[in-house]
C-alpha cells in the first residue's frame, strides 16, 4: 500500500476525469443525479445541480451509494441454471453458470409454446424500484401484446398504493398527492413520508418540505412512531394502524357540523357535491343526456349538470325530479358524517377527542376559504392546507375509504391543485416545452363530469367516452388470477398468491394452470407478506426465472434460471426515465426538468439490461411490430417519429425519437447525454390547473354505489364473501381485523415503517446503508413503548419473539423508546434476509413480512388493498443481545 | 479567515446523506467516519423528539488534539482547518482521546465485503486516496477541494466544486459553510438569525461548527 501522507501524497496518473448525467435507481424516485468517473472508474455520485427533480445537487444516502452496488462481488454476472432439484423457502439454487444462448435455448422455446397454447399460462412480475418506468413503459407492453399473461407481484401497490393511487388519480388526475409546500401553512400527514423518507420525487420533497419547515409551516403528524416525519412535526399525534380514516371523517364533520366551514362555490363546481342522488343512492339522470341532474336555485329547476344555463346549484333540500325524491349529495354526506364524533374516532383511534376538535378547527381556519393570491400576474384561489397518506396510513383492510376521507377534507374546503393545498404529485397537467407544446398532457372528464386522469403512459388511449372501471365492468367466471375482473376497483391484487386464492379461484371460475414465472427485480418470498403462503403460490409454477441483480430468497429458494441484470447505473440509454412524468417530476410550480439515463459504465460480466432483451423477444415471438405500436402509444411517438412497421430500433433510438419528437430535433439523445436535462418554467396553470379545467372529483363515491351491487351480487351468487359494507359511497371507517382481536393475550399491534435508509428489501446488501443502519437505534431492532416494555419486564437487547394471533413468529432484539404509541410494536422496512447469497443483508434487521395474512379477510374488499399490520404478542426468545 | 460550517436540525432530515457521501469522497473503509449521524431521543411519550446529530471534527479554536500530539503531526492552519501531517503521525492516539468530541478515529483497512476481497472501487481509493494505517484521521473540512477552489477564484460554500462534500450532498440544505470572520457571509448570517450554537461549549474549544437546535 502507498505509504504517502494525504498532505504530500502523489496521485496516481488521471487520464479520465469526467462527469455523467444520468438518473437515481436507489427507489423509485429516480432524482437527478451525476455521477464522477475517474479512469474509468466510478467514484462518487451527486445530484444534479441545476435540476429540480432533485435536491439541486443533494441526494439522499440510498442514491449515493448505489455506486456500491455496482462492485458488489455477490452480484449476478452470468446467467445461471439451478442444480438443487429441491425448491423451498430456505433452499439454495446450487446455480451452474450457462451462456446466454443456453439460457435463450431454454426460454425461447416455453415462451413460445406457452402464448400459442395460452399465454395465461406465462406469470410474470416486476418491481417498480428500481424503475418504474421500465415496468410501464416497456415490460407492461411487450406483456401486452405477447397476450393475456398471468401476474404476480410483490409488495408495491399492494403494500402502498391500491388506495392512494386510486384516489389520487381520481381526485388529482395523478398518481400520489401532497401538500404545495411552498405556500401550504398547515398541513396534515397520516403514515406518509414524502418530505422525510422516499417516494416519489424522493429528494425534491426533502428539500421543499425543509424550507416549508424554515419558513414556518405547521405540520400535523397522526403516525404510530414519532419517526423521521414525527420527529420533524410541529405535532406528533400517536394513533393506531388503520384508524386515520376514523379522525378524518370524524374533523370532516367538526369542519361542516360544527364549524359550517366549507367552500361552497368549489363544491358547486368542482365535485359532485350538487348532484341530485336518488333513493338507489345513484345520480338521477336526465333522460335524453343520461346526466347527472343537478338543482338550479334560482331557475327552480333540475338541469343536467353540464347545462350553460346553470345559475346556481343546490347543496341542500328535497327535490323530486321526474318522479324521483332526491337530494343533493353533499347534504348527504354532510348528514352522514355526523355519526362520526370525535368520541367515536376517540374510542377506535386513541387520539383525543380535544385533540381531534382543535386540529379540525386550526385546519378549517387556516384553509382562508375565499380567499386569493397572485402568482406569476394569475390571481389563483388560495387554500394554504395540505394533507398526504400513503403507505403506513392506506395499508389496512379499509384503505380506500382512509385514503378518500384524508382527500375530502381538503376537497370541502377549496384545497386542491391550487397555491398552499393538496396537489398532484407528479403534476398531471402539462403544456409541453414551449418549442415543441410536447409533451400534452392534461386530465379531462368523462360524461359524467368527473375527473379522468391524461397521463399519456397507458394501454389505451383515453376518451371522455363513459368511463368504465379500470378493468372493465365487473364480471365472472374470472380470467384473472388477480380477480380484478370481479373486483374491478382493484389495481394490484394479492390473490395470485394468497392463502385462500384456490378456493377463490374455484368459485370465480379461474383456470390457472401455470407454466412459467418471469420475475424482474422482485422477491415476493421476502417481500410481499408472510413467506410460507407466498412459496406455496411460486411452488406451484414449474418453471421460474429470475432476472436479478443478487441472488434473493425467490431465485435462490425457487429459480430454475437466473439472468444477471444490469444496475440503472449501467443501463443503456434511456428516456423511460423521463415519460411517465406522473411517477416523478418537479411538482407545484417547480420548473419542468425531463433526465434520461445513461450508463456510468459498461455492464460488467455478462449482464444484460431487460430493455434490450425484451426487444429481441418481442423480435422473436413474431410481435415486434405490435410492441411497436405499444411503444408508440407509451411514448407517445406521432408522425415521422413514430417507430414503422418492421422498423428493428433498440431502446436508445426509441428514446432518441421520443426526445426529439416532444423536444425538437436538435434534442435527441446526444444532446441530452451531454447536457444531462431540459429545464423550461412551469406555467401557473399547470401547476395550479384546477380553476382552469371543468372536471369534477366524486366526493359522493358514486363509482362504489354503481359497481358496488354488481360486485357483490356476483361474489355472493359464487359465494364468496367479504366485506361488503365498504361499498358504500358514503366515505367511512370499518375496522381492519386487526382492531378485531380482542387484547387479552394479543395486547400490541405490530406494524412496519419506512426508514430514509432503505427501498423496501433492495438496500440492505449495500454497505454504507447497512453501517448507518447499525448505529441507529431503530433499524434493525423491534421497537417497543418504553412503559409498556418495562411493564412486560423487557430491557433493551432483550432478543423477543413477535408472535400473531395466527400464530406467525418473527425474532429480533428489542429496543424501548418513546417514540412508539403504547399499544404497538414497530419494525422497520423489509428487512430479515435470509439469503445467504447477500451476506451484507444476511440476517440483518428483523423480517416483519412473516406476520402478514395474505387472504380475502386481510383484503380491502374494494381497492385490494392488504392489511400491514398484525395483532400480536410478544414474549423473551431467550439470551440477549 | 476562519473556516466554519452551520447544521441546521430544523431542516436535517436524517438521511445520512452527509456520512454516506463523505466516507464515498474518502474511500473510507468499514467503520470509520470522518461524518456521523447520531441519533437518540428525548422526552417521554408522547411529548418525546429524536435527537439526531450529523457529527464532525469541529476544528476547534483552541484544539485540544493539537495541543497532545506529541510529534506536532496534528496542527492548526491560518484559515482554521485542523489537519493531520501522516507522515509524522506515529499512531499514539493520544488526540484521539483528547478529543471531547470523539470525532477522530484510528484507521485500518478492511473489506466492503468480508472475505471477498477489495473490489475495484476499494481498490482505486487505495491507490488515489491512501491511508497510513494506524495513523488518526478525521473530516478536514475537504481541504484540497477548498484549496483548490480558491486556487481557481472559486467560493468555497458558494461554489460546489470549491465547498465540502457533506455540504453539497444534503438534499435538506441543512448545511452551510463559509467564512464565521467574515460578517456578512451567509454562514456567518446564519449563525446570528438562528441564534445557533456551538456543541458541548463547556469543553472550551470554541468550535467551528455549530448547529440550529430548534
Amino acid at each position: 500500500m502507498a505509504k504517502a501522507s494525504v498532505e504530500s501524497e502523489k496521485k496516481p496518473e488521471i487520464w479520465e476525469d469526467t462527469w455523467i448525467h444520468t438518473c437515481c435507481g436507489g427507489c423509485y424516485g429516480t432524482c437527478g443525479v451525476k455521477v464522477h468517473r475517474v479512469n474509468g472508474v466510478p467514484i462518487a455520485i451527486e445530484g444534479e445541480e441545476g435540476s429540480t427533480l432533485g435536491a439541486e445537487g443533494g441526494l439522499c444516502a440510498k442514491g449515493v451509494s448505489q455506486l456500491q452496488v455496482l462492485f458488489d462481488p455477490n452480484r449476478r454476472n452470468y446467467p445461471m441454471r439451478r442444480t438443487n432439484p429441491k425448491k423451498g423457502i430456505y433452499e439454495e439454487g446450487n446455480f451452474e453458470r450457462i451462456t446466454w444462448n443456453e439460457a435463450m435455448n431454454e426460454i425461447m422455446p416455453r415462451l413460445k409454446k406457452i402464448r400459442e397454447e395460452d399465454p395465461s399460462k406465462l406469470v410474470w412480475m416486476s418491481s417498480p424500484s428500481p424503475n418504474a418506468v421500465l415496468r410501464h413503459n416497456i415490460l407492461m407492453p411487450f406483456f401486452a401484446a405477447y397476450g393475456p399473461t398471468s401476474q404476480m407481484g410483490g409488495g408495491a401497490a399492494v403494500h402502498c398504493g391500491n388506495g392512494a393511487h386510486h384516489v389520487t388519480g381520481q381526485y388529482f388526475g395523478a398518481w400520489d398527492a401532497g401538500p404545495d409546500w411552498k405556500y401550504c401553512n398547515y398541513a396534515m400527514f397520516f403514515g406518509a413520508s414524502g418530505g422525510f423518507g422516499s417516494g416519489h420525487a424522493g429528494t425534491m420533497n426533502i428539500r421543499m418540505a425543509a424550507e416549508a419547515r424554515e419558513r414556518g409551516m405547521k405540520m400535523v403528524v397522526f403516525d404510530p412512531m414519532c419517526n423521521n416525519t414525527g420527529d420533524k412535526a410541529t405535532e406528533w399525534i400517536p394513533i393506531l394502524p388503520g384508524t386515520d380514516g376514523a379522525v378524518l371523517i370524524s374533523m370532516i364533520n367538526i369542519i361542516l357540523n360544527d364549524l359550517d366551514i366549507y367552500d361552497a362555490p368549489y363544491i358547486k363546481t368542482k365535485t359532485n357535491g350538487p348532484y341530485l342522488i336518488g333513493p338507489d343512492l345513484l345520480y338521477v339522470r336526465d333522460p335524453e343526456t343520461k346526466k347527472p341532474m343537478i338543482w338550479d336555485t334560482e331557475d327552480k329547476v333540475a338541469k343536467p349538470f353540464n347545462d350553460p344555463s346553470i345559475k346556481d346549484f343546490a347543496l341542500f333540500g328535497d327535490y323530486e325530479v321526474n318522479g324521483v325524491k332526491c337530494k343533493p349529495a353533499f347534504e348527504l354526506i354532510k348528514e352522514h358524517v355526523k355519526s362520526y364524533t370525535p368520541e367515536f374516532a376517540e374510542e377506535v383511534s386513541t387520539v383525543p377527542a380535544k385533540t381531534i376538535r382543535r386540529i379540525a378547527k386550526e385546519f378549517a381556519e387556516a384553509a382562508q376559504v375565499g380567499s386569493t393570491i397572485m402568482i406569476d400576474g394569475v390571481e389563483l384561489p388560495y387554500r394554504p392546507v395540505g394533507t398526504a397518506i400513503f403507505r403506513g396510513g392506506q395499508g389496512h383492510t379499509n384503505s380506500l375509504h382512509s385514503v378518500y376521507a384524508t382527500h375530502i377534507i381538503g376537497q370541502i374546503l377549496g384545497a386542491a391543485d391550487v397555491p398552499g393545498a393538496t396537489i398532484a404529485l407528479c403534476p398531471s397537467r402539462c403544456m409541453g416545452d414551449p418549442n415543441t407544446g410536447r409533451p400534452d398532457v392534461s386530465c379531462f372528464a368523462d360524461t359524467d363530469g368527473m375527473l379522468v386522469p391524461g397521463l399519456w403512459s397507458t394501454l389505451q388511449a383515453r376518451t371522455a367516452d363513459d368511463y368504465v372501471p379500470r378493468h372493465g365492468a365487473p364480471k365472472v367466471p374470472c380470467k384473472r388470477t388477480g380477480l380484478q375482473d370481479l373486483f374491478t376497483q382493484g389495481m394490484s391484487s394479492v390473490f395470485h398468491s394468497s392463502k385462500d386464492r384456490h378456493e377463490l379461484w374455484d368459485k370465480l371460475g379461474v383456470i390457472y394452470k401455470p407454466e412459467m414465472l418471469l420475475s424482474w427485480a422482485t422477491n415476493n418470498v421476502h417481500g410481499l407478506g408472510n413467506s410460507e403462503t407466498v412459496a406455496e403460490a411460486v411452488a406451484e409454477i414449474p418453471y421460474v426465472v429470475c432476472w436479478e441483480l443478487y441472488p434473493t430468497e425467490l431465485s435462490e429458494g425457487f429459480a430454475d434460471i437466473v439472468l444477471p441484470g444490469t444496475h440503472h447505473l449501467e443501463h443503456t440509454t434511456s428516456c423511460a426515465d423521463a415519460y411517465d412524468l406522473y411517477f416523478n417530476a418537479p411538482i407545484a410550480k417547480e420548473d419542468w426538468t425531463i433526465h434520461i439515463t445513461q450508463p456510468v459504465i459498461e455492464p460488467q460480466y455478462e449482464r444484460r439490461f431487460i430493455a434490450d432483451v425484451i426487444f429481441e423477444w418481442a423480435e422473436e415471438l413474431g410481435f415486434r411490430d405490435e410492441y411497436n405500436e405499444l411503444l408508440n402509444m407509451r411514448f407517445d411517438l406521432k408522425g415521422k417519429y413514430a417507430i414503422k412497421k418492421g422498423e428493428k430500433l433498440n431502446l436508445t433510438q426509441v428514446s432518441d425519437r421520443a426526445l426529439k419528437c416532444n423536444h425538437g430535433d436538435d434534442k435527441g439523445m446526444d444532446w441530452f447525454k451531454e447536457n444531462g436535462f431540459i429545464r423550461w418554467p412551469k406555467k401557473p396553470d399547470e401547476a395550479y390547473w384546477r380553476p382552469f379545467l371543468d372536471v369534477r372529483v366524486p366526493i359522493y363515491l358514486h363509482d362504489l354505489a354503481r359497481w358496488g351491487p354488481t360486485i357483490i351480487e356476483l361474489a355472493e351468487s359464487r359465494d364468496v364473501h367479504a366485506d361488503w359494507q365498504q361499498y358504500t359511497p358514503f366515505v367511512s371507517w370499518f375496522p381492519t381485523p386487526v382492531q378485531k382481536v380482542p387484547d387479552d393475550e394479543y395486547d400490541l399491534i405490530c406494524y412496519s415503517y419506512r426508514t430514509t435508509l432503505h427501498t423496501g428489501g433492495q438496500t440492505h446488501q449495500i454497505p454504507y446503508l447497512v453501517e448507518a443502519s447499525q448505529m441507529n437505534p431503530h433499524i434493525y431492532n423491534i421497537v417497543i413503548n418504553r412503559e409498556t416494555g418495562k411493564a412486560k419486564g423487557f430491557v433493551d437487547g432483550d432478543i423477543v419473539t413477535i408472535e400473531s394471533n395466527y400464530g406467525r413468529k418473527t425474532t429480533g432484539p428489542l429496543v424501548l423508546s418513546d417514540c412508539v404509541h403504547p399499544k404497538c410494536i414497530g419494525i422497520a422496512s423489509t428487512a430479515g434476509h435470509w439469503v445467504k447469497g447477500q451476506p451484507i443483508a444476511y440476517k440483518q434487521g428483523v423480517h416483519f413480512n412473516t406476520l402478514m395474512e395474505l387472504d380475502l379477510e386481510h383484503t380491502d374488499p374494494v381497492c385490494l388493498s392488504i392489511e400491514t399490520s398484525a395483532k400480536v404478542k410478544v414474549y423473551k426468545a431467550g439470551g440477549s443481545k | 479567515m476562519r473556516w466554519g460550517m452551520l447544521i441546521d436540525k430544523v431542516r436535517c432530515v436524517q438521511c445520512y446523506a452527509c456520512q454516506v457521501s463523505c466516507k464515498q469522497a474518502y474511500f473510507l473503509p468499514p467503520g470509520i467516519f470522518f461524518n456521523r449521524v447520531i441519533t437518540g431521543e428525548t422526552g417521554r411519550f408522547p411529548m418525546v423528539r429524536k435527537h439526531t446529530y450529523p457529527l464532525l471534527c469541529n476544528h476547534c479554536k483552541d484544539a485540544p488534539c493539537v495541543d497532545v500530539c506529541p510529534t506536532n503531526a496534528s496542527y492548526k492552519r491560518e484559515d482554521g482547518i485542523v489537519l493531520i501531517d501522516h507522515d509524522k503521525c506515529v499512531g499514539c492516539k493520544y488526540c484521539i482521546m483528547a478529543c471531547p468530541y470523539q470525532q477522530r478515529t484510528s484507521v485500518e483497512y478492511s473489506e466492503q465485503y468480508p472475505g471477498q476481497g477489495y473490489n475495484d472501487y476499494e481498490k482505486f481509493g487505495m491507490e488515489y486516496h491512501p491511508y497510513q494505517e494506524g495513523t488518526a484521521v478525521k473530516c478536514n473540512f475537504c481541504r484540497e477541494r477548498l484549496d483548490e477552489g480558491l486556487e481557481q477564484g472559486l467560493v468555497p460554500g458558494e461554489d460546489r466544486a470549491a465547498t465540502p462534500v457533506c455540504v453539497n450532498a444534503c438534499p435538506a440544505k441543512a448545511r452551510t459553510f463559509g467564512d464565521l470572520d467574515d460578517a456578512d457571509s451567509k454562514v456567518a448570517r446564519l449563525i446570528r438569525e438562528k441564534n445557533a450554537q456551538q456543541l458541548r461549549p463547556e469543553f472550551n474549544t470554541d468550535p467551528s461548527v455549530y448547529y440550529v437546535i430548534d
